[in-house]
């Protein structure tokens, strides 16, 4: 009778390991997929996110482009000259004779200005 | 028993997916979705550097859209907002609901089950106003982005840079010659798409696109757009045919402006004539009359055989050639008497050339003529140039070196006469012609770099600076360009006026009026040259009547610009940082 108790007791035993097991490699297959399935999710959200950074990357380079063919329009001399005179701002290229020009030596020329006046200086004190 | 009946029936639909029917799916699949998706490169920038060093740009590209509709998806409530779609585009609104198949402010039944998906409305739409349109919300309406060319600088400089069109064919200029740096290279990703977006995460490749590189140029745009203007000038008042101004560094050989009438503007290329887009600087040999000169006088100077003093009798009106042909003069623009080598520049008379080049003889004068670079380009690379017409000497007639010594019997280029005073200007090197001066990458680093250029020395210093010394004099009151004198500075230069050929014979109407000049003197800043050639409506187009002028005009206002001081050194900010050129061959 024990024998027999004892048998049924084995069986049942294995049986409960094996139905232990499948249960276990069922959650590890099922949560090993849903794993997976997350990671892929993962990398597709991450590799959209960098591909709007890509496209704003391209957005904001073509934007500074369309900026700087702007400015170059706005400052080319025929639209400056034309706001000069829209404007009345009177702005007017120099003439080549206002310019005065100093062929000699600065230095020297600076030198002898600041001896001059210590020159002029000691003679006042003189006096 | 049902567990194992359902796993073993998982399984088997898993096997057959995954391996049986896996390749046939997987081709399946990839022709529905995979895609190569172009990338467009941008083609690389075309601008200079202004004193400041500040970038100033002549030629960029920006993106422009085709705005298109599918008229399958027009909504009822989007056709209110057509009309002010109709104004962002410019256009009617009938014009805009034709596009859509609107009839009577109402859609057609017909029209949901058009198959036209596709209909264009308008063309070169830019970034700004696309937004507008898209903030409409219309339903059914694309934009397709598109890389062309803008040159805010407009008609500027427009034959150096040149022109690329439309269909991004780059037709001459810099664009053309330099399109291996400038375009780029496009790229691609293969990828997979759904609903016309493509899905990041099964993206299997990417070659990203090149960038193109962009070109520095040496024009200042205050000298071209000076120059221009003078160009425009000389338009109005005397209806030239053609007309061209070149301002150069004589020590470097840069160009710091090159304009050519009649010009176009590269935005509407199609709206001018194709005639004004020649370069005709490089591409019209002319004759270059007594701006020659300076090729005999040097030679005779050069081999020794005449000092400035040396005196002709210029009253001769024959004159016994090397060979022993007896040749006739032609009359000089004044009767002169005895002139020495000094006189002969000064006042530019042919008989006197004649007699140099007598003196040198056929076989050294070809010689001379060719170390000044006539007869060879410039090597100006922005387009088709010109030799011009040297022929040999075995080809020559008994007139010829009487009247090449004045000019006449060669065609030169503008630019060929330009650099041959500035080899006479820089101390006796002919200086090969450039304009590009930097290449760039993306990052806005040097690629390459180019320096002055040395083609050969033309002439002794010494030779050069004695003749540099007779052109002040032919600039100073008393010399045929007179009118070139500035007051403090010594300008030197020649004029010429040169008869055209008409119908096979030179015509006494139709001239071609030149000057050639540098300042100061002693140790130039820039060589500027000025050509009209007049012969549209017989204007009175002569050297020192036309071209002189347009000389001292420019020269005054580019002192101010490049602070050029009248004294004989250098200035030390004007043009400062141009490296001095060094001799490389002969």
């Amino acid at each position: 009778m024990n024998r027999k108790s004892n048998n049924s007791r084995k069986a049942n035993r294995i049986l409960n390991r094996l139905i232990l097991y499948s249960l276990t490699s069922l959650a590890l297959v099922g949560g090993f997929g849903v794993l997976t399935v997350w990671m892929r999710h993962q990398t597709s959200q991450t590799a959209n996110r960098l591909h709007a950074i890509e496209q704003k990357i391209v957005e904001e380079r073509r934007w500074l482009s369309q900026l700087d063919v702007q400015l170059a329009i706005g400052m080319s001399t025929d639209r400056l000259m034309d706001l000069n005179r829209k404007l009345n701002l009177g702005l007017r290229e120099p003439v080549y004779n206002q310019i005065v020009h100093v062929t000699e030596n600065v230095e020297l020329r600076l030198y002898e200005k600041s001896a001059n006046s210590v020159f002029t200086a000691s003679l006042s004190t003189v006096n | 028993m049902c567990i194992l009946f359902g796993y073993g029936a998982i399984g088997y639909r898993l096997v057959k997916l995954h391996v049986v029917d896996a390749p046939r799916l997987t081709k399946e699949l990839e022709n529905s979705r995979y895609r190569v998706i172009p990338l467009n490169s941008r083609r690389g920038d075309i601008f200079t550097y202004d004193l400041n060093g500040g970038k100033e740009l002549f030629a960029t590209s920006q993106t422009l859209l085709e705005v298109g509709i599918d008229p399958t998806l027009l909504k009822e409530k989007d056709l209110g907002k057509l009309s002010k779609l109709s104004l962002l585009l410019g256009k009617e609104l009938w014009d805009v609901e034709k596009g859509f198949g609107v009839v009577e402010n109402r859609l057609p039944d017909s029209q949901k089950s058009g198959r036209e998906r596709w209909r264009l409305l308008a063309r070169r739409i830019d970034e700004a106003k696309y937004q507008k349109i898209v903030d409409l919300e219309i339903s059914g309406l694309y934009g397709t982005r598109k890389y062309e060319r803008v040159y805010p600088k407009k008609s500027l400089a427009s034959h150096v840079v040149g022109l690329v069109r439309r269909d991004g064919e780059s037709v001459f200029g810099i664009e053309k010659e330099f399109d291996f740096y400038l375009n780029g290279q496009r790229g691609w990703r293969e990828s997979e798409v759904t609903a016309g977006q493509e899905m990041a995460q099964f993206r299997r490749r990417y070659v990203p696109a090149r960038d193109g590189m962009s070109l520095a140029l040496s024009i200042d745009s205050y000298v071209q757009h000076q120059i221009e203007a003078e160009l425009e000038l000389i338009a109005e008042e005397y209806h030239p045919e053609s007309a061209c101004i070149i301002v150069s560094d004589p020590y470097s050989g840069f160009l710091l402006g090159l304009a050519n009438y009649p010009t176009f503007d590269p935005n509407h290329y199609a709206k001018f004539d194709q005639s004004s887009h020649k370069n005709r600087a490089m591409t019209d040999p002319i004759e270059p009359g007594s701006t020659f000169k300076i090729v005999a006088a040097s030679a005779a100077l050069e081999e020794d055989v005449v000092d400035i003093h040396s005196k002709f009798d210029c009253s001769l009106p024959t004159l016994r050639m090397p060979n022993g042909y007896v040749a006739k003069l032609p009359k000089d623009w004044k009767t002169f008497g005895v002139l020495s080598v000094e006189g002969i520049v000064t006042y530019s008379s042919n008989r006197g050339a004649a007699h140099l080049g007598t003196l040198v003889g056929s076989e050294k004068f070809y010689d001379y003529v060719r170390r000044f670079g006539f007869g060879e380009k410039t090597g100006l690379d922005i387009g088709i140039e010109s030799r011009g017409i040297l022929h040999p000497v075995r080809n020559w007639d008994g007139l010829t070196l009487s009247r090449m010594t004045m000019g006449h019997a060669i065609s030169a280029t503008p630019l060929q006469i330009h650099y041959a005073m500035a080899s006479v200007a820089n101390g006796g090197l002919l200086m090969r012609s450039q304009v590009v001066s930097r290449i760039l990458d993306t990052e806005s680093k040097e690629v390459v770099t180019y320096g002055p250029m040395v083609k050969r020395r033309v002439i002794s210093s010494e030779t050069a600076k004695t003749l540099s010394q007779l052109l002040v004099k032919t600039a100073s009151p008393g010399g045929t360009a007179h009118g070139a004198f500035i007051s403090g500075y010594r300008v030197a230069g020649k004029t010429g006026t040169a008869q055209k050929i008409v119908d096979g014979r030179y015509s006494s109407h139709h001239h071609i009026g030149s000057f050639s000049g540098f300042f100061p003197a002693d140790d130039p800043s820039l060589v500027i040259t000025v050509i009209v050639d007049g012969s549209r409506k017989d204007m009175p187009v002569s050297g020192s009547g036309t071209a002189v002028p347009a000389f001292r005009r420019i020269s005054e206002k580019l002192i101010p610009y490049y602070a050029i001081s009248p004294k004989e050194e250098r200035a030390a900010f004007a043009l400062s940082g141009r490296p001095t050129p060094v001799e490389t061959s002969n």
